[in-house]
Protein backbone atom coordinates (compact mmCIF):
# COMPACT_ATOMS: atom_id res chain seq x y z
CA UNK A 1 0.00 0.00 0.00
CA UNK A 2 2.98 2.28 0.57
CA UNK A 3 3.48 2.66 -2.80
CA UNK A 4 0.10 4.23 -3.21
CA UNK A 5 0.38 6.45 -0.90
CA UNK A 6 4.01 7.06 -2.94
CA UNK A 7 2.61 7.64 -5.98
CA UNK A 8 -0.35 9.80 -4.65
CA UNK A 9 2.14 12.27 -2.94
CA UNK A 10 5.05 12.75 -5.13
CA UNK A 11 2.06 13.34 -8.20
CA UNK A 12 0.17 15.94 -5.75
CA UNK A 13 4.03 17.43 -5.02
CA UNK A 14 4.43 17.51 -8.53
CA UNK A 15 1.54 19.41 -9.78
CA UNK A 16 1.94 21.26 -7.06
CA UNK A 17 5.79 22.92 -7.86
CA UNK A 18 4.47 22.62 -11.53
CA UNK A 19 1.36 24.93 -10.15
CA UNK A 20 2.64 28.43 -12.21
CA UNK A 21 2.46 27.06 -15.59
CA UNK A 22 1.42 23.01 -17.03
CA UNK A 23 2.28 21.43 -18.85
CA UNK A 24 6.30 22.75 -19.18
CA UNK A 25 8.73 22.62 -21.94
CA UNK A 26 11.70 20.43 -21.12
CA UNK A 27 13.65 23.10 -23.18
CA UNK A 28 11.66 26.07 -22.08
CA UNK A 29 10.60 27.08 -26.39
CA UNK A 30 7.81 28.95 -24.69
CA UNK A 31 9.35 31.35 -22.14
CA UNK A 32 12.27 31.74 -24.53
CA UNK A 33 9.99 32.92 -27.69
CA UNK A 34 7.87 35.32 -25.28
CA UNK A 35 9.43 38.54 -26.04
CA UNK A 36 11.81 37.10 -28.02
CA UNK A 37 12.29 35.48 -31.47
CA UNK A 38 10.12 33.47 -32.53
CA UNK A 39 11.82 30.88 -35.31
CA UNK A 40 9.65 29.97 -37.97
CA UNK A 41 10.73 26.99 -40.35
CA UNK A 42 8.48 27.78 -43.82
CA UNK A 43 7.99 25.57 -47.07
CA UNK A 44 6.90 27.07 -50.02
CA UNK A 45 2.98 25.11 -50.77
CA UNK A 46 0.58 27.73 -52.20
CA UNK A 47 -2.09 28.93 -50.76
CA UNK A 48 -0.72 27.79 -47.42
CA UNK A 49 3.07 29.38 -47.62
CA UNK A 50 4.11 31.96 -50.43
CA UNK A 51 7.51 32.72 -50.56
CA UNK A 52 9.22 35.18 -52.60
CA UNK A 53 12.57 36.77 -51.85
CA UNK A 54 11.81 40.59 -52.17
CA UNK A 55 8.63 40.01 -49.47
CA UNK A 56 7.83 38.26 -46.29
CA UNK A 57 6.27 35.07 -46.28
CA UNK A 58 2.62 35.48 -47.46
CA UNK A 59 -0.54 33.28 -47.67
CA UNK A 60 -2.45 31.49 -44.63
CA UNK A 61 -0.15 29.86 -42.31
CA UNK A 62 2.26 33.09 -42.17
CA UNK A 63 -0.05 35.54 -41.67
CA UNK A 64 -1.70 33.33 -38.67
CA UNK A 65 1.95 32.86 -37.46
CA UNK A 66 2.24 37.23 -37.69
CA UNK A 67 -0.58 36.95 -35.01
CA UNK A 68 0.59 34.39 -33.43
CA UNK A 69 4.13 36.26 -32.49
CA UNK A 70 2.40 39.40 -32.31
CA UNK A 71 0.40 37.83 -28.83
CA UNK A 72 3.66 36.73 -27.84
CA UNK A 73 4.94 39.92 -28.29
CA UNK A 74 8.01 38.02 -30.26
CA UNK A 75 10.06 38.78 -33.51
CA UNK A 76 9.77 36.71 -36.32
CA UNK A 77 13.08 35.20 -37.96
CA UNK A 78 11.79 33.10 -40.88
CA UNK A 79 13.78 30.35 -41.87
CA UNK A 80 13.32 28.76 -45.51
CA UNK A 81 14.41 25.23 -46.54
CA UNK A 82 13.43 21.41 -47.22
CA UNK A 83 10.64 20.11 -45.11
CA UNK A 84 13.20 17.16 -44.34
CA UNK A 85 16.05 20.04 -43.85
CA UNK A 86 13.98 21.85 -40.96
CA UNK A 87 12.15 19.00 -39.52
CA UNK A 88 15.94 18.03 -38.94
CA UNK A 89 16.68 21.62 -37.36
CA UNK A 90 13.53 21.08 -35.50
CA UNK A 91 14.76 17.85 -33.74
CA UNK A 92 17.54 19.96 -32.77
CA UNK A 93 15.41 22.60 -30.94
CA UNK A 94 16.75 25.10 -34.26
CA UNK A 95 13.53 26.39 -34.62
CA UNK A 96 10.27 26.70 -33.05
CA UNK A 97 7.56 26.30 -35.47
CA UNK A 98 7.49 24.73 -38.88
CA UNK A 99 4.75 25.69 -41.48
CA UNK A 100 3.81 24.46 -45.20
CA UNK A 101 0.92 23.03 -45.72
CA UNK A 102 1.59 19.90 -43.29
CA UNK A 103 -1.40 17.98 -42.27
CA UNK A 104 -1.89 15.57 -40.02
CA UNK A 105 -1.41 12.93 -41.91
CA UNK A 106 2.06 13.86 -42.71
CA UNK A 107 5.08 11.12 -42.53
CA UNK A 108 7.25 13.61 -40.32
CA UNK A 109 4.36 12.84 -37.23
CA UNK A 110 7.12 10.70 -35.34
CA UNK A 111 9.43 13.09 -35.44
CA UNK A 112 8.01 16.95 -34.73
CA UNK A 113 4.58 17.29 -33.02
CA UNK A 114 1.85 18.22 -35.18
CA UNK A 115 -1.21 20.83 -33.72
CA UNK A 116 -4.34 19.81 -33.85
CA UNK A 117 -6.08 20.64 -37.35
CA UNK A 118 -6.60 24.65 -36.94
CA UNK A 119 -8.61 24.24 -40.47
CA UNK A 120 -10.12 21.32 -42.38
CA UNK A 121 -9.95 21.22 -46.73
CA UNK A 122 -10.79 18.52 -48.84
CA UNK A 123 -10.60 17.20 -52.12
CA UNK A 124 -13.72 16.85 -53.63
CA UNK A 125 -15.50 17.33 -56.79
CA UNK A 126 -16.88 20.65 -57.70
CA UNK A 127 -19.50 21.05 -60.29
CA UNK A 128 -20.66 23.98 -62.04
CA UNK A 129 -23.42 25.78 -60.32
CA UNK A 130 -27.23 23.94 -60.88
CA UNK A 131 -25.41 20.74 -62.44
CA UNK A 132 -24.59 17.24 -61.09
CA UNK A 133 -22.06 14.84 -60.64
CA UNK A 134 -22.89 12.20 -62.96
CA UNK A 135 -24.02 8.53 -61.39
CA UNK A 136 -21.95 6.53 -63.93
CA UNK A 137 -17.95 8.15 -64.50
CA UNK A 138 -17.33 6.42 -67.32
CA UNK A 139 -16.08 8.57 -70.02
CA UNK A 140 -16.90 11.30 -68.57
CA UNK A 141 -14.21 14.27 -68.69
CA UNK A 142 -13.02 15.43 -64.98
CA UNK A 143 -10.84 18.66 -64.77
CA UNK A 144 -7.43 18.27 -63.09
CA UNK A 145 -4.75 20.13 -62.56
CA UNK A 146 -2.08 18.78 -64.04
CA UNK A 147 1.06 16.19 -62.00
CA UNK A 148 -1.15 17.30 -59.12
CA UNK A 149 -2.65 14.93 -56.07
CA UNK A 150 -5.81 15.57 -57.25
CA UNK A 151 -4.99 13.86 -60.87
CA UNK A 152 -3.39 11.31 -58.81
CA UNK A 153 -6.93 10.25 -56.62
CA UNK A 154 -8.50 10.74 -60.02
CA UNK A 155 -6.06 8.10 -61.77
CA UNK A 156 -6.43 5.67 -58.51
CA UNK A 157 -10.53 6.10 -57.73
CA UNK A 158 -12.12 6.31 -60.62
CA UNK A 159 -9.92 4.76 -64.03
CA UNK A 160 -12.79 5.05 -65.79
CA UNK A 161 -13.18 8.69 -65.74
CA UNK A 162 -11.90 10.66 -68.26
CA UNK A 163 -9.28 13.23 -67.29
CA UNK A 164 -8.51 16.75 -68.54
CA UNK A 165 -5.50 18.47 -67.35
CA UNK A 166 -5.70 22.17 -66.77
CA UNK A 167 -2.30 24.47 -65.92
CA UNK A 168 -4.58 27.33 -64.51
CA UNK A 169 -7.22 26.84 -62.35
CA UNK A 170 -9.33 29.42 -65.16
CA UNK A 171 -9.28 27.03 -67.68
CA UNK A 172 -11.77 24.92 -65.65
CA UNK A 173 -15.12 24.09 -67.49
CA UNK A 174 -17.21 21.57 -66.48
CA UNK A 175 -16.81 18.54 -63.71
CA UNK A 176 -13.10 18.91 -61.79
CA UNK A 177 -11.76 17.18 -58.80
CA UNK A 178 -10.45 20.45 -56.30
CA UNK A 179 -9.32 21.52 -53.23
CA UNK A 180 -12.23 22.77 -51.48
CA UNK A 181 -11.00 26.61 -51.42
CA UNK A 182 -10.36 26.23 -55.13
CA UNK A 183 -14.08 25.05 -55.94
CA UNK A 184 -15.38 27.99 -53.73
CA UNK A 185 -13.22 30.56 -55.57
CA UNK A 186 -13.90 29.82 -59.27
CA UNK A 187 -17.71 29.51 -57.80
CA UNK A 188 -18.50 26.29 -58.64
CA UNK A 189 -20.57 24.14 -56.18
CA UNK A 190 -18.71 21.36 -53.88
CA UNK A 191 -20.30 18.03 -53.38
CA UNK A 192 -20.14 15.62 -50.50
CA UNK A 193 -18.23 13.27 -53.50
CA UNK A 194 -14.81 13.61 -51.12
CA UNK A 195 -11.35 12.29 -52.05
CA UNK A 196 -9.80 13.15 -49.42
CA UNK A 197 -9.33 15.30 -46.06
CA UNK A 198 -6.60 16.90 -45.60
CA UNK A 199 -6.54 18.32 -41.75
CA UNK A 200 -4.13 21.16 -41.61
CA UNK A 201 -1.98 21.94 -39.07
CA UNK A 202 1.67 23.55 -38.26
CA UNK A 203 4.51 21.45 -36.17
CA UNK A 204 6.53 22.23 -33.15
CA UNK A 205 9.73 20.40 -31.21
CA UNK A 206 8.37 16.82 -29.82
CA UNK A 207 8.00 17.79 -26.12
CA UNK A 208 7.60 21.38 -25.76
CA UNK A 209 4.16 21.19 -24.56
CA UNK A 210 3.65 24.57 -23.06
CA UNK A 211 4.61 26.03 -26.25
CA UNK A 212 2.34 23.00 -28.55
CA UNK A 213 -0.70 24.23 -26.29
CA UNK A 214 0.06 27.73 -26.47
CA UNK A 215 0.25 27.45 -30.07
CA UNK A 216 -3.16 25.30 -30.22
CA UNK A 217 -4.89 27.27 -27.98
CA UNK A 218 -4.39 30.27 -30.32
CA UNK A 219 -5.41 28.25 -33.40
CA UNK A 220 -8.23 26.63 -32.19
CA UNK A 221 -9.68 30.25 -31.37
CA UNK A 222 -8.93 31.28 -34.76
CA UNK A 223 -10.90 28.27 -37.16
CA UNK A 224 -12.56 31.02 -38.80
CA UNK A 225 -10.19 33.67 -39.33
CA UNK A 226 -8.07 30.52 -40.72
CA UNK A 227 -10.98 29.68 -43.18
CA UNK A 228 -11.47 33.53 -44.54
CA UNK A 229 -7.51 33.51 -45.27
CA UNK A 230 -7.97 30.38 -47.37
CA UNK A 231 -11.04 31.76 -49.23
CA UNK A 232 -9.44 34.68 -49.98
CA UNK A 233 -5.99 33.10 -50.60
CA UNK A 234 -7.92 31.12 -53.48
CA UNK A 235 -8.98 34.13 -54.81
CA UNK A 236 -5.67 35.63 -55.73
CA UNK B 1 -11.92 -48.49 -6.15
CA UNK B 2 -13.39 -46.11 -8.05
CA UNK B 3 -11.94 -44.72 -11.33
CA UNK B 4 -11.68 -40.96 -10.63
CA UNK B 5 -14.30 -38.55 -12.29
CA UNK B 6 -13.58 -35.28 -13.48
CA UNK B 7 -15.17 -34.00 -10.45
CA UNK B 8 -13.33 -31.42 -8.83
CA UNK B 9 -14.90 -29.50 -5.67
CA UNK B 10 -16.85 -29.97 -2.42
CA UNK B 11 -19.65 -27.75 -2.57
CA UNK B 12 -17.28 -24.65 -0.54
CA UNK B 13 -15.34 -24.65 -3.01
CA UNK B 14 -17.99 -24.96 -5.61
CA UNK B 15 -19.31 -21.78 -4.45
CA UNK B 16 -15.59 -19.96 -4.19
CA UNK B 17 -15.19 -20.90 -7.60
CA UNK B 18 -18.73 -19.51 -8.86
CA UNK B 19 -17.47 -16.13 -6.93
CA UNK B 20 -14.11 -16.43 -8.80
CA UNK B 21 -15.89 -16.93 -12.00
CA UNK B 22 -17.95 -13.90 -11.78
CA UNK B 23 -14.88 -12.04 -10.49
CA UNK B 24 -13.51 -13.32 -14.04
CA UNK B 25 -16.11 -12.37 -15.75
CA UNK B 26 -16.60 -8.71 -13.99
CA UNK B 27 -12.40 -8.43 -15.08
CA UNK B 28 -12.63 -9.79 -19.05
CA UNK B 29 -15.28 -6.73 -18.86
CA UNK B 30 -13.44 -3.90 -17.31
CA UNK B 31 -10.34 -4.71 -19.35
CA UNK B 32 -12.23 -4.14 -22.69
CA UNK B 33 -13.61 -1.25 -21.39
CA UNK B 34 -10.37 0.25 -20.12
CA UNK B 35 -8.70 -0.50 -23.36
CA UNK B 36 -11.44 1.10 -25.34
CA UNK B 37 -10.48 3.82 -23.41
CA UNK B 38 -7.24 4.39 -23.57
CA UNK B 39 -7.17 4.03 -27.16
CA UNK B 40 -8.94 6.92 -27.41
CA UNK B 41 -7.15 8.87 -25.40
CA UNK B 42 -3.56 7.34 -26.57
CA UNK B 43 -2.33 10.51 -28.61
CA UNK B 44 1.33 10.44 -29.67
CA UNK B 45 2.44 9.24 -26.01
CA UNK B 46 4.71 6.25 -25.98
CA UNK B 47 3.82 6.46 -22.08
CA UNK B 48 0.55 5.75 -22.62
CA UNK B 49 0.82 3.73 -25.67
CA UNK B 50 2.37 1.15 -23.17
CA UNK B 51 -0.10 1.38 -20.45
CA UNK B 52 -2.56 0.09 -23.34
CA UNK B 53 -0.51 -2.83 -24.20
CA UNK B 54 -0.44 -3.84 -20.61
CA UNK B 55 -4.65 -3.48 -20.20
CA UNK B 56 -4.51 -6.16 -23.08
CA UNK B 57 -2.06 -8.51 -21.53
CA UNK B 58 -4.37 -7.97 -18.74
CA UNK B 59 -6.96 -9.50 -20.31
CA UNK B 60 -5.21 -12.78 -21.05
CA UNK B 61 -5.55 -14.13 -17.52
CA UNK B 62 -9.23 -13.87 -17.02
CA UNK B 63 -9.70 -15.07 -20.53
CA UNK B 64 -7.75 -18.01 -19.49
CA UNK B 65 -9.20 -18.81 -16.46
CA UNK B 66 -12.91 -18.17 -17.73
CA UNK B 67 -12.00 -20.41 -20.58
CA UNK B 68 -10.24 -23.49 -18.44
CA UNK B 69 -12.96 -23.20 -15.75
CA UNK B 70 -15.49 -24.61 -18.55
CA UNK B 71 -13.41 -27.75 -19.20
CA UNK B 72 -11.56 -28.66 -15.92
CA UNK B 73 -14.31 -30.91 -14.28
CA UNK B 74 -15.21 -32.71 -17.43
CA UNK B 75 -14.79 -36.61 -17.08
CA UNK B 76 -11.83 -38.50 -17.78
CA UNK B 77 -12.39 -40.48 -21.70
CA UNK B 78 -10.30 -42.09 -24.40
CA UNK B 79 -8.40 -39.31 -25.61
CA UNK B 80 -7.82 -37.72 -21.68
CA UNK B 81 -7.43 -40.80 -19.52
CA UNK B 82 -6.70 -38.13 -16.58
CA UNK B 83 -9.69 -35.49 -17.38
CA UNK B 84 -8.90 -32.09 -17.60
CA UNK B 85 -8.17 -30.96 -14.45
CA UNK B 86 -5.03 -29.90 -16.63
CA UNK B 87 -7.16 -27.21 -18.20
CA UNK B 88 -5.99 -25.07 -15.29
CA UNK B 89 -2.73 -25.63 -15.05
CA UNK B 90 -2.53 -24.71 -18.82
CA UNK B 91 -4.13 -21.51 -18.01
CA UNK B 92 -1.34 -21.03 -15.38
CA UNK B 93 1.41 -20.97 -18.40
CA UNK B 94 -0.75 -18.51 -20.43
CA UNK B 95 -1.56 -15.88 -17.18
CA UNK B 96 2.07 -16.52 -16.42
CA UNK B 97 3.67 -15.69 -20.16
CA UNK B 98 1.68 -12.39 -19.97
CA UNK B 99 2.81 -11.20 -16.50
CA UNK B 100 6.29 -11.99 -18.23
CA UNK B 101 5.93 -10.37 -21.69
CA UNK B 102 4.19 -7.38 -19.44
CA UNK B 103 7.43 -6.99 -17.28
CA UNK B 104 9.68 -7.07 -20.91
CA UNK B 105 7.93 -5.20 -22.77
CA UNK B 106 7.54 -2.40 -20.15
CA UNK B 107 11.53 -2.75 -19.55
CA UNK B 108 12.69 -2.65 -23.15
CA UNK B 109 9.80 0.00 -24.44
CA UNK B 110 11.45 2.40 -21.48
CA UNK B 111 14.77 1.81 -21.87
CA UNK B 112 14.38 2.31 -25.58
CA UNK B 113 12.54 5.81 -24.74
CA UNK B 114 15.01 6.74 -22.40
CA UNK B 115 17.86 5.82 -24.57
CA UNK B 116 16.89 7.93 -27.97
CA UNK B 117 16.06 10.66 -25.57
CA UNK B 118 11.98 11.03 -26.85
CA UNK B 119 10.18 13.67 -26.11
CA UNK B 120 6.43 12.76 -25.52
CA UNK B 121 4.44 15.68 -27.25
CA UNK B 122 1.05 15.96 -25.22
CA UNK B 123 -1.19 18.66 -26.75
CA UNK B 124 -5.08 19.86 -26.82
CA UNK B 125 -7.82 18.06 -27.50
CA UNK B 126 -11.26 19.39 -27.62
CA UNK B 127 -13.90 17.60 -25.85
CA UNK B 128 -17.71 18.80 -26.59
CA UNK B 129 -16.73 22.11 -27.83
CA UNK B 130 -14.52 22.26 -24.49
CA UNK B 131 -10.48 22.52 -25.01
CA UNK B 132 -8.75 20.33 -22.68
CA UNK B 133 -5.05 19.62 -22.15
CA UNK B 134 -4.99 15.83 -23.31
CA UNK B 135 -2.62 15.05 -20.33
CA UNK B 136 -5.39 15.27 -18.09
CA UNK B 137 -7.48 12.86 -20.22
CA UNK B 138 -4.82 10.53 -20.14
CA UNK B 139 -4.37 11.00 -16.43
CA UNK B 140 -8.17 10.41 -15.66
CA UNK B 141 -8.27 7.01 -17.93
CA UNK B 142 -4.83 6.22 -16.06
CA UNK B 143 -6.77 6.28 -12.79
CA UNK B 144 -9.64 4.14 -14.54
CA UNK B 145 -7.31 1.94 -15.60
CA UNK B 146 -5.22 1.88 -12.34
CA UNK B 147 -7.34 1.78 -9.47
CA UNK B 148 -10.36 -1.37 -10.32
CA UNK B 149 -7.08 -3.64 -10.37
CA UNK B 150 -6.41 -2.78 -6.82
CA UNK B 151 -9.60 -3.75 -5.78
CA UNK B 152 -10.13 -6.87 -8.04
CA UNK B 153 -6.86 -8.43 -7.21
CA UNK B 154 -7.43 -7.88 -3.62
CA UNK B 155 -10.33 -10.02 -3.69
CA UNK B 156 -8.79 -12.79 -6.04
CA UNK B 157 -6.57 -13.53 -3.44
CA UNK B 158 -8.10 -15.14 -0.77
CA UNK B 159 -10.02 -17.43 -3.27
CA UNK B 160 -6.81 -18.32 -5.39
CA UNK B 161 -6.13 -20.20 -1.48
CA UNK B 162 -9.32 -22.02 -0.94
CA UNK B 163 -9.27 -22.92 -4.79
CA UNK B 164 -5.43 -23.92 -4.64
CA UNK B 165 -5.91 -22.10 -8.26
CA UNK B 166 -2.98 -20.52 -9.12
CA UNK B 167 -4.24 -19.06 -12.31
CA UNK B 168 -6.31 -16.62 -9.84
CA UNK B 169 -3.17 -16.23 -8.17
CA UNK B 170 -1.34 -15.08 -11.16
CA UNK B 171 -3.76 -13.37 -12.19
CA UNK B 172 -3.75 -11.64 -8.55
CA UNK B 173 -0.08 -10.72 -9.64
CA UNK B 174 -1.51 -8.98 -12.82
CA UNK B 175 -3.58 -6.96 -10.98
CA UNK B 176 -0.94 -5.74 -8.89
CA UNK B 177 1.56 -4.80 -11.84
CA UNK B 178 -1.39 -2.74 -13.57
CA UNK B 179 -2.00 -0.51 -11.17
CA UNK B 180 1.78 -0.12 -10.60
CA UNK B 181 2.24 0.26 -14.26
CA UNK B 182 -0.57 3.04 -14.52
CA UNK B 183 0.49 4.58 -11.49
CA UNK B 184 4.09 5.14 -13.31
CA UNK B 185 2.65 6.60 -16.15
CA UNK B 186 0.90 8.88 -14.10
CA UNK B 187 4.34 9.86 -12.55
CA UNK B 188 5.12 10.43 -16.05
CA UNK B 189 2.26 12.31 -17.59
CA UNK B 190 2.73 14.47 -14.46
CA UNK B 191 6.43 14.40 -15.21
CA UNK B 192 5.92 15.52 -18.87
CA UNK B 193 3.85 18.15 -17.66
CA UNK B 194 6.77 19.65 -15.47
CA UNK B 195 9.02 19.22 -18.52
CA UNK B 196 10.75 16.56 -17.40
CA UNK B 197 10.35 14.19 -20.20
CA UNK B 198 12.56 11.64 -19.04
CA UNK B 199 10.21 10.74 -15.70
CA UNK B 200 7.97 8.68 -17.59
CA UNK B 201 10.57 6.17 -18.99
CA UNK B 202 12.63 6.66 -15.51
CA UNK B 203 9.40 5.60 -13.86
CA UNK B 204 8.37 2.84 -15.98
CA UNK B 205 11.49 1.04 -15.86
CA UNK B 206 11.66 0.82 -11.79
CA UNK B 207 8.41 -0.85 -12.25
CA UNK B 208 9.35 -2.98 -14.95
CA UNK B 209 12.27 -4.65 -12.90
CA UNK B 210 9.34 -5.22 -10.17
CA UNK B 211 7.38 -7.15 -12.60
CA UNK B 212 9.66 -8.92 -14.78
CA UNK B 213 10.83 -9.95 -11.35
CA UNK B 214 7.23 -11.77 -10.85
CA UNK B 215 7.35 -12.80 -14.09
CA UNK B 216 9.82 -14.78 -14.32
CA UNK B 217 9.55 -16.62 -11.16
CA UNK B 218 5.87 -17.41 -11.73
CA UNK B 219 6.51 -18.10 -15.45
CA UNK B 220 9.46 -20.47 -13.97
CA UNK B 221 7.15 -22.35 -11.30
CA UNK B 222 4.08 -22.60 -13.96
CA UNK B 223 6.52 -24.22 -16.69
CA UNK B 224 7.53 -26.57 -14.04
CA UNK B 225 4.36 -27.12 -12.93
CA UNK B 226 4.29 -28.67 -16.47
CA UNK B 227 6.84 -30.66 -15.69
CA UNK B 228 4.86 -32.57 -12.64
CA UNK B 229 7.27 -30.66 -9.98
CA UNK B 230 6.49 -31.51 -6.60
CA UNK B 231 3.11 -29.89 -5.51
CA UNK B 232 3.85 -26.16 -3.86
CA UNK B 233 0.92 -23.45 -2.62
CA UNK B 234 -0.76 -21.29 -4.57
CA UNK B 235 1.14 -18.63 -3.99
CA UNK B 236 4.73 -20.99 -4.88
CA UNK B 237 5.91 -20.10 -1.35
CA UNK B 238 6.66 -23.50 -0.18
CA UNK B 239 5.33 -27.08 -0.41
CA UNK B 240 2.15 -28.10 -0.30
CA UNK B 241 0.91 -29.37 3.07
CA UNK B 242 -0.94 -32.02 1.60
CA UNK B 243 2.40 -33.57 0.40
CA UNK B 244 3.73 -34.23 4.46
CA UNK B 245 -0.08 -35.18 5.09
CA UNK B 246 -0.01 -38.28 2.46
CA UNK B 247 3.65 -38.40 3.41
CA UNK B 248 2.41 -38.96 7.45
CA UNK B 249 -0.70 -41.21 6.37
CA UNK B 250 1.59 -43.55 4.43
CA UNK B 251 4.30 -43.92 6.95
CA UNK B 252 1.54 -44.50 9.76
CA UNK B 253 0.20 -47.75 8.55
CA UNK B 254 1.37 -50.86 10.00
CA UNK B 255 1.37 -52.66 7.20
CA UNK B 256 3.44 -50.98 5.32
CA UNK B 257 7.38 -51.60 5.11
CA UNK B 258 8.72 -49.17 2.59
CA UNK B 259 6.84 -46.83 0.53
CA UNK B 260 7.46 -43.85 -2.24
CA UNK B 261 5.41 -41.17 -2.76
CA UNK B 262 5.24 -39.12 -5.88
CA UNK B 263 2.73 -37.02 -6.25
CA UNK B 264 2.09 -33.71 -8.88
CA UNK B 265 -0.44 -30.62 -9.27
CA UNK B 266 -2.66 -31.28 -11.94
CA UNK B 267 -4.35 -28.15 -11.50
CA UNK B 268 -6.61 -28.03 -8.53
CA UNK B 269 -6.00 -31.28 -7.76
CA UNK B 270 -3.21 -33.57 -6.89
CA UNK B 271 -2.55 -36.35 -8.27
CA UNK B 272 0.07 -39.44 -7.97
CA UNK B 273 1.09 -42.79 -7.11
CA UNK B 274 1.73 -44.44 -3.63
CA UNK B 275 3.98 -47.30 -4.13
CA UNK B 276 4.11 -49.43 -1.05
CA UNK B 277 5.80 -52.72 -0.09
CA UNK B 278 4.08 -54.29 1.89
CA UNK B 279 5.10 -56.80 5.32
CA UNK B 280 3.33 -59.56 3.84
CA UNK B 281 0.50 -59.93 1.16
CA UNK B 282 -2.22 -60.80 3.90
CA UNK B 283 -5.61 -59.18 3.13
CA UNK B 284 -3.43 -57.03 0.57
CA UNK B 285 -6.70 -55.91 -1.54
CA UNK B 286 -8.29 -54.87 1.45
CA UNK B 287 -5.35 -52.97 2.93
CA UNK B 288 -4.68 -50.95 -0.06
CA UNK B 289 -8.56 -49.72 -0.48
CA UNK B 290 -8.69 -49.05 3.05
CA UNK B 291 -5.13 -46.71 2.47
CA UNK B 292 -6.89 -45.07 -0.60
CA UNK B 293 -9.60 -43.83 0.88
CA UNK B 294 -7.79 -42.80 3.63
CA UNK B 295 -5.61 -40.81 1.64
CA UNK B 296 -8.77 -39.70 -0.41
CA UNK B 297 -10.21 -38.52 2.94
CA UNK B 298 -7.53 -35.96 3.69
CA UNK B 299 -8.67 -33.53 1.30
CA UNK B 300 -10.62 -32.64 -1.86
CA UNK B 301 -7.82 -32.30 -3.73
CA UNK B 302 -6.70 -35.73 -3.32
CA UNK B 303 -9.28 -37.95 -5.59
CA UNK B 304 -6.75 -39.55 -7.99
CA UNK B 305 -3.84 -40.92 -6.04
CA UNK B 306 -2.80 -44.70 -6.68
CA UNK B 307 -2.10 -47.04 -4.48
CA UNK B 308 0.14 -49.46 -5.70
CA UNK B 309 1.83 -52.71 -3.79
CA UNK B 310 5.36 -53.75 -5.39
CA UNK B 311 7.73 -56.24 -3.97
CA UNK B 312 10.58 -53.62 -3.61
CA UNK B 313 11.13 -50.28 -4.18
CA UNK B 314 14.65 -50.06 -5.98
CA UNK B 315 16.42 -46.38 -7.49
CA UNK B 316 13.65 -44.51 -6.21
CA UNK B 317 15.31 -40.91 -4.70
CA UNK B 318 15.75 -40.96 -1.23
CA UNK B 319 13.72 -37.51 -0.60
CA UNK B 320 10.28 -39.56 -2.32
CA UNK B 321 10.83 -42.67 0.51
CA UNK B 322 8.71 -42.87 3.05
CA UNK B 323 10.02 -44.55 6.00
CA UNK B 324 6.85 -46.19 7.94
CA UNK B 325 7.05 -44.38 11.56
CA UNK B 326 6.70 -47.49 13.93
CA UNK B 327 4.03 -47.44 16.97
CA UNK B 328 6.79 -44.67 18.70
CA UNK B 329 5.66 -42.68 15.59
CA UNK B 330 2.01 -43.31 16.36
CA UNK B 331 2.40 -42.16 20.02
CA UNK B 332 4.34 -39.28 19.13
CA UNK B 333 1.39 -38.34 16.86
CA UNK B 334 -1.51 -39.23 19.55
CA UNK B 335 0.34 -37.13 22.27
CA UNK B 336 0.54 -33.65 20.05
Amino acid sequence: MWRAWAAGVLIASMIGLGACQYPRDPEGTLNRVEGGTLRVGVVEDEPWVKLDQAKEPAGVEPELVRQFADELDAEIEWVEGSESELVEAMRGYQIDLLIGGLTRGSPWAKEVALTRPYVDTEIEFGVPPGTDVPGDLSGVEVWVERNSEAAALLEQEEEEADAVYFDEIEQVDGLALLDTYDIDAIGYERTANIFRDHEHAMAVPQGENAFLVELENFLLDRGDEAERLVAEEAKR
Amino acid sequence: MRYASGHELPPAQEEAHRKAVRLEVISAIYWASAIVLLYFTLGQSQAMKAAWVEDILGLFPPIAFLIASRFRHRAPSRRFPWGYHRAITVAYVVSTVALFALGAFLLIDSLDKLLKGTHPPIGMVEVFDTQVWLGWLMMGALLYSGIPPIILGRLKRPLADELHDKVLFADAKMNVADWLTASAALVGVTGIGLGLWWADSVAAIVISLDILHDGVRYLRQSVADLMDDSPQTYDEKGPHPLLAKVRGEVASTPWVKEAAVRLREEGHMLTGEVLVVPKSSQQLLARVEDLDRRLRELDWQIKDVIVAPVRSIEGAPPGLKVKPRASRGRSKRSRS
